[in-house]
């Protein structure tokens, strides 16, 4: 019985949504969010 | 485990203080409220919202979450959220008990979309983190014992989500995990990712009698028999004690092995 929704394209899809998950963090990091989280943190 | 590594500054008890050091830029990956005198990482609903309501783009929390999800879909809610063991623990109470509407589940997405988001952008207020049930579980009331200057400052809203709080706690006795299943902002974004993550789960239709009893032991009621990617499902994998189920990854194609009928010749039956 085939899975549901197709099990040929989850590697494809999990390499795709890995990539972009990761670019999207680096990102973030790069923008030097990690101070802003510190700082909200710090706030409370 | 994951109500005590996350929270095991305990000098923030002793000394009524929040710890401030580096880990307070990582976003754990469950929901603990980084108002609990012993949190070590911050909330990762928190930092969305805080995001939101300075009018900026949470690139940094929304790439550390896609990047769990990815990894392992709704793992950490199975395995790890302290509120999801303390609704399990409630359930095992003796009583009446009742199923969950199917349509509640979309109720989570109405909630990340809403509360976390959108009105923390026009209110500039963050209205999840104020009338979260953890939040006043793990932070609002450890600081009300410990603090009488945060005493005189109870107003309105506190017994509010106090209200919530017992609301939760009753009906997790009736329902399995309903903040979980109907509400938790953060499931909501790991179960986007349940389909495509590495962890999956895999199911054996040649040895499956369809007896159901997977379905009683699952902590949200659903079947993984008929679907082992639901977006519901937290990967805790209770269901695996049936050998019809079992842990896999995205890359394995037969983690049972050859199926005892040929795809093709089970086609043409």
């Amino acid at each position: 019985m085939p899975a549901p929704g197709g099990t040929r394209m989850r590697p494809i899809a999990f390499i795709v949504t890995v990539a972009g998950a990761a670019a999207i963090l680096v990102y973030g990091i790069f923008r030097e969010e990690i101070g802003e989280v510190m700082f909200n943190a710090a706030m409370l | 485990m994951g109500a005590i590594l996350p929270n095991s500054y305990v000098q923030g008890f002793l000394t009524s203080s929040l710890y401030q050091g580096s880990l307070k830029g990582v976003c754990s990956p469950l929901l603990n409220c980084y108002a609990c005198p012993s949190a070590l990482f911050s909330c990762p609903i928190g930092t969305l919202q805080h995001f939101m309501v300075t009018g900026n783009v949470p690139y940094y929390g929304i790439g550390t979450l896609s990047v769990i999800g990815a990894s392992v879909g709704r793992m950490t809610c199975g395995t790890l959220c302290p509120f999801g063991f303390l609704q399990d623990l409630l359930y095992k109470f003796r009583g009446w008990k009742a199923s969950l509407p199917y349509w509640t589940r979309y109720l989570r997405y109405a909630v990340l979309a809403g509360l976390v988001f959108v009105i923390p952008y026009l209110t500039r207020e963050n209205w999840f983190s104020k009338l979260c049930p953890v939040g006043t579980l793990m932070g609002g009331l450890p600081w009300v014992a410990m603090n009488a200057g945060i005493r005189s400052m109870i107003r309105s809203l506190f017994w509010v989500k106090i209200a919530i709080v017992l609301f939760f706690v009753t009906t997790s006795a009736m329902v399995k995990r309903p903040f979980c299943r109907a509400i938790c902002p953060l499931g909501a974004i790991f179960s986007l990712f349940n389909k495509s993550s590495f962890v999956q789960l895999a199911w054996n239709p040649d040895s499956c009698t369809r007896c159901g009893k997977c379905q009683k032991i699952c902590p949200v009621d659903i079947r993984p028999d008929r679907n082992w990617t639901d977006p519901d499902c937290l990967r805790c994998l209770d269901c695996t004690r049936c050998p019809s189920l079992k842990l896999t990854t995205v890359f394995h194609r037969q983690p049972f092995g050859e199926p005892a009928v040929p795809a093709s010749v089970a086609r043409s039956i």
